[in-house]
């Protein structure tokens, strides 16, 4: 059996009899979109360079129902959410867990095809322009999605500590997941939100997750996502975004160590004077690969996108970004940049990096730039000419590279992990942490 | 005792003899100035000595403490005591200052066998030495010349010399870019640092540095070669003749 074959079965035996007939209409429309098309291969213009083929060569079924224990562990060995007061929703193997209902009145969590059962299929419909030919996995989370997380938040409230959805899996064969969540943030909320990937599985994760999020007037969101040494996993992560006006989103992707990540992250104006920023950084090493694919869509005049991502690349890692920019015609006074960097480290490491501008309207201001280069060797011999080691120098440099972009985390516990985390990948611990050189420095200022 | 040697020492870049055939000896505590104008080769002999890539040495030895110099990588030149104020120095965004000084100055120490500093100290240390030349201890937070004036970074490479307490310095073009007032804050800071242990070797294109810093020897550089040697009246002498009175056949002739 072929990866198709395999994804027909799983909907035969599991998704058949099951729900709601408003839910198996959803599901067969979209095996049938997702038949139709079938697994991409690298002749499909948006996965040229992401290789599919061994998804044939898996033998899998749906992951099992786990208990909370492990994840529970694993949430402990996290210390930025030890530190700081969040409400973290646990998804065990794709299925939500636990801390369903309202927290302080402020926010509703439920699941989200109960909520799509009650109020049918409205609420998604905001979005089908971005399930497209372009991406099928977005039609197969359709069809085949066992769980995912309902959110909203009261109006006019600004929320003091992150929502973290907390994906874990663990499974003893080979495992397929597709989550499908609803984030809806009404007007002048102020909320952060952070989603982190933990596997723990000695067998195969394919995870197929989509997250659909509606910002209303006013409100600002930011939404992190973490994806840290992911091996055994092969994660298609879906982010579609759609905000109104006067709103400000960020995100920021940070892919370490993982075997295989594909993010298909869109966006889409759908009202004046918004502003997004997508900013992300990825460390591929061998073995490695990660793909961002982003979208942005001015659909609306009067909006500011900022994309900025970075990649440090060693060994035989493999990364390739794309990034789309589509400005309608009506869309005047526009303000889009983008930009992707790159540091190549070896020889065998592989960057394949596409900027797509698609410009309708004539008064708008768009830049991109994309790079792939090696350390700056005047700054490497600068480093070196104080008595630091080459490989310290390196790692001071390539710190240096990514610095600009963690310091875009909203969230102090996150940005500190984050670094930390970039810190002891780099051998750099003693020169940033366990130092109280900065502490007393900052308290004798 | 003597500190730097250099013998007919021939240095070139893609092909091209940029040096060639220099001499010089520096002894403890001696400052020496080299003049003269550009594209002679000053700076190239200050980056061959602090050991950057891409320089061919093509003939000719220099002995630094009476050990072959290169021999030696630029980070162990560095530990064993050499120092080069940059010409250009280089921002290093992401990297405090105080982080940078106590990454250099530990492995330094290490290198000697010397235990690390502790934070305190170091801190002390830092503020003292950044006082020396006028930095106020909020640079120590700030990322390596990120975003700093031109006089700012000269006085950066100052402080560094001061935390590392080098047994020669070479400062290359530090007087460039400085107004007159940056400019005795630098002369004095290394006026402050001259002791009986340490040498500095000035690489200058103007006299005007060193109406603040005497130096012990003055030599004239041109096309690759010291051409001319003497006391810190030479540096006067140059400014009011000007550098055409060398090529104008004045070579090796006082």
């Amino acid at each position: 059996m072929n990866f198709i074959e395999r994804v027909n079965k799983i909907f035969d035996d599991r998704f058949l009899n099951n729900g709601s007939s408003y839910l198996l209409d959803l599901r067969k429309r979209n095996l049938d979109k997702f038949n139709k098309i079938g697994l991409p291969t690298l002749k499909h213009e948006e996965w040229k360079y992401t290789n599919l083929a061994f998804l044939n060569d898996l033998d899998f079924n749906l992951l099992p129902f786990i208990s909370s224990t492990e994840a529970v562990n694993a949430l402990k060995n996290i210390n930025f959410l030890n530190e700081t007061e969040c409400i973290v929703i646990p998804i065990l193997n794709g299925v939500v867990e636990k801390h369903l209902g309202n927290f302080e009145d402020l926010i509703t969590i439920a699941k989200f095809q109960e909520k799509i059962d009650e109020d049918g299929s409205n609420r998604l419909n905001l979005f089908n322009h971005f399930f497209e030919a372009s991406n099928p996995f977005s039609y197969l989370n359709l069809a085949l999605f066992n769980d995912g997380v309902y959110l909203s938040v009261k109006p006019n409230v600004e929320l003091e500590f992150p929502i973290v959805l907390f994906y874990y899996y663990e499974s003893e064969y080979t495992g397929l997941s597709n989550t499908l969540n609803l984030i809806e943030i009404p007007e002048n909320v102020k909320a952060d939100i952070i989603i982190l990937f933990v596997n723990n599985s000695q067998e195969k994760v394919i995870a197929n997750e989509m997250t659909n999020l509606h910002i209303s007037k006013h409100a600002n969101v930011e939404l992190n996502f973490v994806q840290i040494d992911l091996k055994n996993m092969f994660l298609i992560n879906n982010l579609n975004v759609i905000s109104e006006s006067e709103s400000n989103f960020k995100t920021n992707v940070f892919s370490f160590n993982t075997n295989f990540v594909r993010n298909n992250i869109n966006y889409d104006f759908n009202g004046e004077h918004s502003t997004t920023f997508l900013n992300g950084i990825y460390f591929v090493d061998d073995g490695n690969f990660v793909d961002n694919h982003t979208l942005v869509m001015h659909s609306k005049p009067h909006c500011m996108s900022d994309e900025n991502f970075k990649g440090i690349l060693d060994g035989n890692g493999r990364a390739v970004f794309n990034g789309k920019i589509y400005v309608a015609r009506n869309a005047q006074k526009t303000n889009a940049y983008q930009s992707n960097k790159n540091l190549l480290l070896s020889n065998s490491a592989r960057i394949n990096t596409k900027p797509q501008l698609e410009i309708y309207a004539d008064d708008v201001k768009c830049t991109h730039g994309a790079t792939a280069g090696f350390l700056d060797q005047d700054m490497l011999f600068y480093i070196i000419s104080r008595g630091i080691s080459k490989e310290k120098a390196k790692s001071l440099l390539l710190n240096s590279f990514v610095s600009e972009n963690l310091e875009k985390v909203g969230s102090n516990e996150l940005r500190n992990y984050l670094k930390e985390l970039v810190a002891r990948k780099l051998h750099l611990e003693d020169i940033f942490f366990c130092s109280s050189i900065e502490e007393l420095t900052k308290v004798s200022l | 005792m003597e500190i730097l040697r250099i013998e007919n020492l021939k240095v070139g870049i893609d092909g091209k003899e940029i040096i060639k055939g220099l001499n010089l000896t520096i002894n403890a505590g001696e400052v020496h100035a080299i003049m003269g104008p550009n594209g002679t080769g000053k700076s190239t002999l200050a980056n061959v000595l602090a050991g950057k890539p891409g320089y061919e040495v093509l003939e000719g030895k220099i002995l630094f403490l009476g050990k072959d110099l290169l021999e030696l990588e630029p980070e162990e030149r560095a530990r064993q005591g050499l120092f080069l104020a940059f010409q250009y120095p280089v921002e290093i965004p992401g990297v405090t200052n105080a982080n940078f000084m106590k990454t250099a100055v530990n492995e330094v120490r290490k290198y000697r066998n010397l235990e690390p500093l502790d934070a305190f100290d170091f801190l002390q240390m830092m503020k003292e030495r950044a006082s020396l030349v006028g930095l106020d201890v909020s640079y120590l937070n700030r990322n390596v010349n990120e975003g700093f004036s031109g006089g700012e970074k000269k006085r950066n490479e100052i402080f560094q010399l001061a935390m590392l307490e080098p047994t020669l310095a070479i400062l290359d073009e530090t007087d460039s870019g400085l107004d007159i007032d940056a400019l005795k804050i630098v002369a004095n800071g290394v006026n402050s640092l001259r002791s009986s242990d340490r040498s500095f070797l000035v690489i200058t294109h103007y006299q005007r540095l060193l109406n603040y810093l005497t130096p012990d020897f003055v030599h004239v550089m041109y096309d690759g070669k010291i051409v001319l040697s003497g006391g810190s009246e030479l540096a006067h002498e140059l400014e009011s003749k000007g550098y055409d009175w060398l090529k104008n056949g004045n070579n090796g002739k006082k």
